[in-house]
């Protein structure tokens, strides 16, 4: 341990010794986050912090970061550890783990929900369907912190109705790196009070907000409110034994309808018109994978289904756009908006089926670490918010370049992503994901990092938004000549609130470590 | 030597990723923050390494030599009750199986000198000398037999009692004998030729001497000639369905008998009109799943092979997702007693909370059991306003008994043995 005695003694007069370790073992365990933790750019980068650290309260965040400033440690916030930028990349980090703040408060009559930064989505969830309430659970699953999730970007299946995360966000508490504590919107006002988000003057939240945002590098959001949306989440019934667990549900009040195509192109026409029409509470086109993933009973016979499979899927190229309909208003709703959707249909074509009323993907996104079921590894080639048609033209390009790194990705057909509608129509989602073993074979993740810098360039020739890679590996060296070198921007603003650079460095600058590859990261010409 | 081969899980660790879902109760099923967690040490502890996910970042950093062995690095391997939560949860989305992980951590400790805890080494000296965990001579194992219950000489049904219900609780066994005759069935015991089953022995890492508890019961039961073995105990169900097949590298099916918990057992009678519960008993109780007999009871299937790319194995290898555990019998048979009251508590099944007695744990880190217990009890109370929690395994009614007994508690607590003798006759509820 290199964190001085003195500090280690302070922090533990703020937690007692129950909450602060610098045991090796306690420590290891902080040492590589999930997500892309196996690239190579972070893997042998990840070190064991000095310490670890679990706080209770926002006095104790504070206290914590005023020693972390008197001492000059750098420290990272975690949430669930679900990302691997939460890893510690420089010397002697105090990690932060803020599981016990596990404040949760819902506002049923105003419909919204004040969040420690301990809280994950599954608990809000719980806690809003006994209400007849509900939150967006995200896409990379509901084990994910809601302040973390909302500082990130915070995309999931009901966004189509809810909007995605960073955008819900109403009154928080933040403490800067230094330890002073800001309150946003109506908090500002009155510390009891987290209804509005705006405040006066410059709204702040535009700070914190970004798509996959700060990572623990602006400080620690200690509580926030989130909106809360209608839904008879008491009508669902719990329902199975592990893995096939799910919620029933109440035929009266909701209902999937799934329509097939073989062409993306009409699948989108579709999303589209039924974005006009305003109805429905999720509206998808998911890939056929996603079937085989949650049918599998194991990794062999996935492997087995899926390459039997094959090759009529590339033949066939079918596609399912899934429509979730809610009777919010009981079940004249539904039966209104399912004329609706299948008036819709019958014009624009596609061949329509009721589901099964089920779910263990969209109100809860209980099986969304399946994706990790088949490789070991995902990430995401894409991650881009757009129009629909230009996300369809960045999803074909992107599917051609997949098809160029494959094997040792894994193979697929058509779109392997999905394509989402947000915000009723104003925003198309489409992330195109990608199936790798990260550990078996070294020239498997250095084919995956050479076909993802070659994804970002292809962004670039597109104009497609660079989403997931503008922040979250080494490619804003070649993204940020082409947006206004936001990334040396995002380092003067980090200046400002955090000057001694404590809080999770070398955030924004991740990418300032570069990947341990021969690529040329250069721009091209 | 280990019996698991880290090798074979290595994979697994590398690719954990840190998802937390093994910390959690499954997601569809969670249904408030109070009783959202299913790890009862990391819940208690709160830091990463007291939770399967950093437990495996530890198995990782000890097999490459990143991490030496020190009494806290003992703590964080041996606080974890190997209750299944971490396994079911995982293998329900990205398919791994810590749990083999973290037993091989144990077996590692032990073979480099390190492990166990002291608290298992007394209770291993104590079955290395009297062949029962807690050190009294191994003659005394059938003194729990009273003239009212009945077992013959030779039957198909062999009664396994188990160190507990032997020595500590003994009206367990008795209420397991009378429920046998009750309904008709015909079984024997093995008396002082039952010695301990050894499931604390593999858990705590000590391979070959649970070995060798295994070679001498399965050499007994054998010699029994019974065809059927009946445990009431959910340790000793799950080590002779399990573990003892685990050990001796074979499966379940070739063990050359049928293994089943008594309320299995008894399952069956009350099905085909053998077993009748006629007394009301009028009590509103909750039902608690132990471990053992639900999630980690799923029968062995001995595996050899390799593991390739994407973690796949060669030949396939059958996984222990916890399914098909035996949480049903339990509830037919209490729904079946005249004037109960059977509620559920939010965490049942495959996803209940474990009691927090089992992996050594009571033994070497008692207040950690005490406090596993005590969150269980605050369920049963909060979600069921239950009068009583019934199990089927004698190590959670013996934690739950102290607390229950050190927090002057209204609940009760009793074995199912003992709420089912109640509703086979009026004495029966005298006799608890």
């Amino acid at each position: 341990m290199a964190i001085l005695k003195e500090a280690y003694q302070a922090l533990e007069s703020i937690v007692g010794p129950e909450f602060v370790s610098d045991d090796p073992g306690i420590r290891e365990a902080y040492r590589k986050g999930g997500y892309g933790k196996n690239r190579p750019a972070l893997e042998g980068q990840a070190l064991r912090p000095g310490c670890v650290i679990l706080p209770g309260s926002t006095k104790e965040v504070q206290q914590i970061l005023k020693i972390c400033t008197q001492y000059k440690i750098p420290f990272i916030p975690i949430g669930c550890f679900g990302i691997a930028t939460q890893s510690p990349k420089v010397p002697d980090v105090l990690s932060i783990d803020l599981k016990r703040m596990d404040y949760l408060e819902i506002d049923e009559k105003n419909m919204y929900a004040i969040c420690g930064p301990g809280v994950i989505y599954a608990q809000l969830q719980a806690e809003c369907l006994k209400k007849g309430l509900a939150t967006e659970g995200p896409g990379c699953g509901v084990g994910a912190t809601v302040i973390g999730n909302h500082l990130n970007a915070g995309v999931g299946p009901l966004e189509y109705r809810m909007g995605w995360a960073q955008r819900r966000m109403l009154g928080l508490e933040w403490v800067l790196p230094d330890g002073d504590i800001v309150t946003l919107g109506s908090t500002s006002l009155d510390d009891e009070d987290y209804f509005w988000g705006e405040g006066l003057g410059p709204d702040l939240r535009g700070v914190l907000r970004g798509t996959f945002g700060w990572q623990g590098g602006m400080g620690i959001v200690t509580k926030m409110a989130t909106k809360l949306f209608p839904f008879p989440g008491q009508d669902l019934e719990r329902t199975g034994i592990s893995p096939r667990t799910g919620f029933n549900m109440p035929p009266h009040l909701m209902k999937w309808l799934n329509v097939f195509y073989n062409s993306i192109e009409e699948a989108a026409f579709a999303m589209h018109e039924l974005s006009k029409a305003q109805v429905g509470m999720a509206l998808m086109t998911a890939p056929f994978s996603w079937r085989y993933f949650s049918r599998a009973t194991s990794k062999e016979d996935f492997h087995e289904s899926w390459q039997e499979a094959l090759p009529e899927l590339k033949e066939t190229t079918p596609y399912m756009m899934r429509i979730m309909l809610v009777g919010l208003a009981g079940p004249k709703q539904l039966e209104y908006e399912e004329k609706v959707v299948r008036e819709v249909i019958g014009r624009v074509g596609g061949d329509v089926r009721e589901g099964r009323p089920f779910d263990e993907s969209w109100i809860n996104n209980a099986d969304a670490h399946r994706i990790m079921f088949p490789g070991g590894m995902e990430t995401s080639m894409k991650f881009h918010f757009d129009s629909l048609d230009a996300s369809i033209e960045l999803a074909k390009a992107a599917a051609e370049l997949k098809r160029k790194y494959t094997p040792p990705l894994l193979d697929d057909y058509g779109i392997p992503g999905w394509l989402q509608m947000g915000d009723f129509g104003h925003v198309a989602f489409c992330e195109i994901l990608v199936y790798f073993d990260p550990t078996t074979d070294p020239n498997d993740c250095y084919q995956h990092e050479v076909g993802f810098v070659e994804s970002v360039r292809q962004d670039l020739e597109l104009k497609a938004y660079c989403g997931l890679q503008g922040s979250y590996g080494p490619e804003p060296q070649i993204i940020g000549p082409a947006y206004n070198n936001y990334h040396l921007k995002e380092k003067e603003l980090q200046d400002i609130f955090d000057p001694l650079h404590i809080s999770n460095p070398p955030r924004p600058l991740d990418y300032a470590y570069g990947i341990d590859l021969d690529i040329d990261l250069s721009p091209q010409k | 030597m280990t019996l698991i081969d880290f090798e074979t899980y290595r994979w697994d660790a590398q690719n954990c990723v840190r998802c937390s879902n093994c910390r959690w109760v499954d997601f569809i099923w969670m249904a408030s923050l109070q009783f959202s967690k299913i790890c009862p040490s990391s819940a208690r502890y709160g830091f990463d390494a007291y939770a399967a996910h950093g437990r495996l970042e530890i198995a990782l950093a000890l097999a490459n030599g990143e991490l030496e062995w020190s009494p806290k690095v003992l703590e964080e391997i041996y606080t974890c009750t190997l209750c299944g939560a971490c396994d079911v949860k995982c293998l329900r989305n990205v398919g791994l199986e810590p749990t083999q992980t973290l037993e091989w951590m144990r077996q590692k400790a032990v073979d480099d000198g390190q492990g166990p805890m002291p608290e298992h080494k007394a209770v291993a000296e104590n079955i290395a000398n009297n062949r029962n965990r807690y050190g009294t001579p191994n003659d005394n194992r059938g003194k729990w037999l009273r003239s009212d219950a009945r077992p013959v000489q030779k039957a198909d049904v062999l009664y396994f009692v188990g160190c507990n219900s032997s020595f500590k609780q003994q009206q367990i066994a008795q209420a397991t004998a009378k429920l046998l005759n009750a309904s008709g069935t015909e079984f024997m015991i093995l008396g002082e030729q039952e010695w301990c089953c050894g499931n604390q022995l593999y858990n705590v890492g000590l391979v070959d001497q649970a070995r060798e508890m295994a070679e001498h019961n399965l050499k007994a039961i054998e010699e029994s000639r019974a065809k059927t073995v009946v445990a009431s105990c959910a340790e000793c169900y799950q080590t002779l369905k399990v573990i003892y097949p685990k050990l001796m590298g074979k499966s379940t099916t070739d063990l050359g008998f049928e293994v089943l918990h008594i309320t299995e057992h008894l399952d069956q009678q009350l099905q085909n009109g053998k077993l009748k519960f006629t007394a009301p008993v009028n009590m509103r109780v909750t039902y608690q799943d132990p471990c053992r007999l639900g999630r980690m009871s799923e029968p062995w299937t001995h595996w050899e092979g390799k593991r390739g790319k994407y973690g796949i194995f060669d030949p396939p290898k059958p996984r222990r997702k916890g399914t098909y555990g035996a949480y049903d019998p339990a509830r037919n048979l209490l729904n079946a007693i005249p004037g109960l009251q059977v509620e559920e508590m939010e965490r049942r099944k495959d996803q209940a909370w474990c009691c927090g007695a089992s992996g050594g744990v009571r033994d070497a880190f008692k207040e950690l059991a005490l406090w596993s217990a005590r969150e269980r009890i605050e369920e049963a109370k909060e979600v069921t306003g239950a009068e009583a929690i019934i199990s089927a395994c004698p190590y959670c009614k013996e934690n739950f008994t102290e607390v229950i007994t050190a927090d002057k508690e209204r609940l009760q607590t009793l074995d199912i043995t003992e709420i089912m003798l109640q509703a086979i006759s009026p004495e029966g509820k005298e006799a608890c």
